[in-house]
């Protein structure tokens, strides 16, 4: 049954970034290499041919760029279009082209080598430029030599996906053009050296429904094309070569997964409320407009959160109005959902819009991003305050800064918000009515003054992935460190709690909008502080509705209350664990193999 | 005939990838031979790698030089293109 038998098995630890379990075989995907022949020519009579060769692998590149260009201008994500034209430009200029066939002409080498020349000569020559943007372009290059090199390989390089077998992918990272060379109707998996729960990957990945699993460091090593291998992207596991037991079990959890996907899809769109009546909103986090048909498939009944950080990245300018305002319009007023909350920015830190001039920051979790560098960079900000008023006039709509850590930001975002709603409303633009103003809750100077920030907002939203690593003292990207992240520490549930009741006093909503809100293992204890809404990946929509739909608001309240009584954050766990799995068991029976 | 101009580059980034590929999409279009030069460096303006070697940042001047029959719409065009920042906003 398994021809890989005498292969050795191999268990590599990722993160599971979109749940699922896929079995097949590897393709690896990769873009930068390709194990081309270098030779020398036999007989000049042969540099003609070999001339030839080269030009037609150049007319081929060229056709296949315009094809990419023509399919993401389809698409209508905002790629970087343009990055294709520098491309195209690449493959037609005349100097790269001559230097290439003066290559072939003179050392009498076949066109791949010709072409390999050619990329080291530029390489050479950008080291030099002093520009730190404009030496990286060389990236381009290499990027249509790789293309022109793969032509010239022919059809052998494309078999995996010209055979009608679905594969798994297996890259280094995978980038968002990468994505557009893919037949991805034949992939049904993906498992990557690089990358995070908000890497291209990560996102492609959940937004196919295909397993995935990143940040395995190494995998690319380990692996070659057509070796068995197995995604696991519940438990973020990658099994190399599995002996026939395994791919056994395999099959089982992979069919237990689908009919207990099947299952929950059925009542998805039944809402969240617990058998003592008791209701919470469950809404989705998004990036991508394109992400909103499969939160309203899995049940969303709102957008929790919409992240726009995606509009300023992979673009060379910055955003216009128009631009931020084309998005929105989409989120907005879609039909089924509740509402539409648009958080504004939190660029800066780490991530900077590509036309700024990135700041190196010694801790840039810590650093000038989110409302810190809105306010400092009113003109970016007010852009996206007036698109997101003018959105507003299609549908309802709430508007939330992230990061706030003082009583001062929120006055001052909301005094920008007022400015330019005035604003627009003297241009007689078309505006939303009202707008309704929440805080994202993640810094734990917010949780202390809560009462204060209550009485300046309509409603809060917590963002646990930060308030955890703040609150812990746990920097999320040191991997050494990630034993202490645990959102059942007695300080996380003590900090969510007093939000949530200070919230309540103030007679306003809250939300959730970190991971936490989305692990069902959590579900109940967050049922327990009476959170009004959870909002969260749309994969983990149908599942912890129906985990509501079964629980009892009472009994919610009495295991927090236990929860709360513990000294220790692995006893928490383990108590809650235990309560989760004897309550739940059909629930939790794919997590604990 | 032949045309010389000296400009000024204003736009935000200089002559990176985006205003390059611009340029050499808009110099190809004329039949006249097409130099640009910078800081004593002359390359082939319809070359965008040539372009980009120069790397001329914002504020950097250059000089483009145009000869042949179209040689003066070639440098208006190009002219206007640098004038309005590449289309930049």
């Amino acid at each position: 049954m398994n021809p890989d038998q005498t292969k050795k098995t191999l268990v590599l630890r990722g993160v599971g970034v979109s749940p699922g379990v896929a079995i097949g075989r590897v393709y690896r995907f990769n873009p930068l290499d390709s194990q081309v022949s270098l030779y020398k020519l036999n007989s000049p009579s042969l540099i003609p041919g070999e001339i030839l060769r080269f030009k037609k692998a150049v007319k081929e590149s060229e056709h296949q760029l315009l094809g990419i260009q023509r399919n993401l201008k389809k698409t209508k994500v905002t790629e970087p279009l343009y990055v294709i034209d520098v491309h195209i430009l690449i493959l037609k200029d005349k100097k790269f082209i001559n230097r290439t066939i003066k290559n072939i002409q003179r050392l009498k080498i076949n066109a791949e080598w010709a072409v390999r020349l050619t990329l080291d000569r530029y390489e050479q020559i950008f080291e030099k430029v002093e520009d730190n943007y404009i030496r990286g372009r060389v990236s381009d290059i290499r990027n249509v030599s790789q293309r022109i090199l793969s032509n010239l390989a022919g059809k052998k390089k494309e078999s995996v996906w010209v055979n009608d077998e679905k594969v798994i992918v297996v890259a280094q990272d995978i980038s968002p053009a990468n994505t557009v060379q893919m037949k991805l109707d034949k992939v049904i998996g993906f498992a990557t050296d690089a990358g995070g729960r908000t890497s291209h990957t990560a996102i492609v990945a959940r937004d196919m429904e295909l397993p995935a699993v990143v940040g395995l460091d190494n995998i690319t090593r380990f692996v070659r094309t057509g070796d068995e291998i197995i995604v696991d992207g519940i438990s973020g596991l990658v099994v190399v070569n599995p002996y026939p037991e395994m791919s056994q079990r395999y099959e089982e959890k992979k069919l237990l997964h689908s009919a207990a996907r099947d299952e929950y899809l059925k009542d998805a769109k039944s809402p969240a409320i617990t058998i003592d009546r008791y209701a919470v909103n469950i809404g989705c986090n998004i990036e991508f407009v394109e992400e909103i048909p499969s939160a309203i498939a899995h049940g969303a009944e709102h957008i929790g959160l919409y992240r726009t950080e995606f509009i300023y990245i992979n673009r060379q300018e910055l955003p216009t109005e128009e631009d931020h305002y084309e998005n929105y319009r989409q989120v907005v007023g879609t039909k089924d959902l509740l509402w539409s909350t648009i958080r504004t920015f939190d660029l800066g830190g780490d991530k900077f819009p590509s036309s700024q001039k990135p700041v190196k920051e010694l801790n840039p979790q810590m650093g000038l991003r989110a409302i810190r560098f809105c306010l400092k960079e009113v003109e970016i900000f007010k852009s996206q305050l007036r698109a997101i008023w003018r959105a507003g006039a299609y549908g309802k709509t709430r508007i939330l800064f992230p990061m706030i850590s003082s009583v001062e930001e929120i006055v001052e975002a909301k005094r920008l918000l007022e400015e330019t709603r005035k604003e627009l409303m003297a241009q007689g633009e078309n505006i939303a009515s009202e707008m309704e103003i929440g805080a994202m809750i993640e810094v734990p100077a917010a949780v202390v003054i809560a009462d204060k920030l209550a009485r300046e907002v309509d409603f809060f939203s917590i963002g646990t992935n930060d308030l955890i690593q703040y609150s812990l003292a746990i920097d999320r990207s040191n991997e050494r460190l990630t034993y202490l992240y645990e959102p059942l520490h007695p300080a996380v549930l003590k900090l969510v709690k007093s939000v949530v009741d200070t919230a309540h006093e103030a007679g306003i909503r809250v939300s959730m909008c970190g991971e936490m809100a989305g692990d069902p293992m959590c579900t109940l204890i967050l049922l327990g502080m009476e959170l009004d809404e959870l909002s969260m990946n749309h994969l983990a929509v149908p599942r912890i509705k129906k985990i509501i739909r079964e629980s009892k608001l009472e009994e919610s309240k009495l295991l927090l209350e236990k929860a709360l009584s513990f000294n220790m954050a692995s006893e928490v766990r383990e108590y809650v664990q235990n309560y989760m799995k004897e309550r739940f068991p059909v629930e939790f029976q794919n997590e604990n193999d | 005939m032949t045309e010389i101009r000296t400009l000024k580059l204003k736009n935000k980034l200089g002559m990176h990838a985006r205003a390059a590929a611009k340029f050499v999409k808009v110099a190809r279009q004329f039949k006249a031979g097409i130099y640009i030069e910078h800081n004593g460096q002359t390359v082939d303006g319809r070359s965008i790698l040539d372009l980009l070697t120069l790397a001329c940042p914002k504020g950097g001047v250059l000089t483009i030089k145009a000869e042949g029959n179209d040689a003066s719409t070639a440098i208006e065009e190009l002219g206007k293109l640098i004038e309005n920042k590449f289309g930049e906003t």
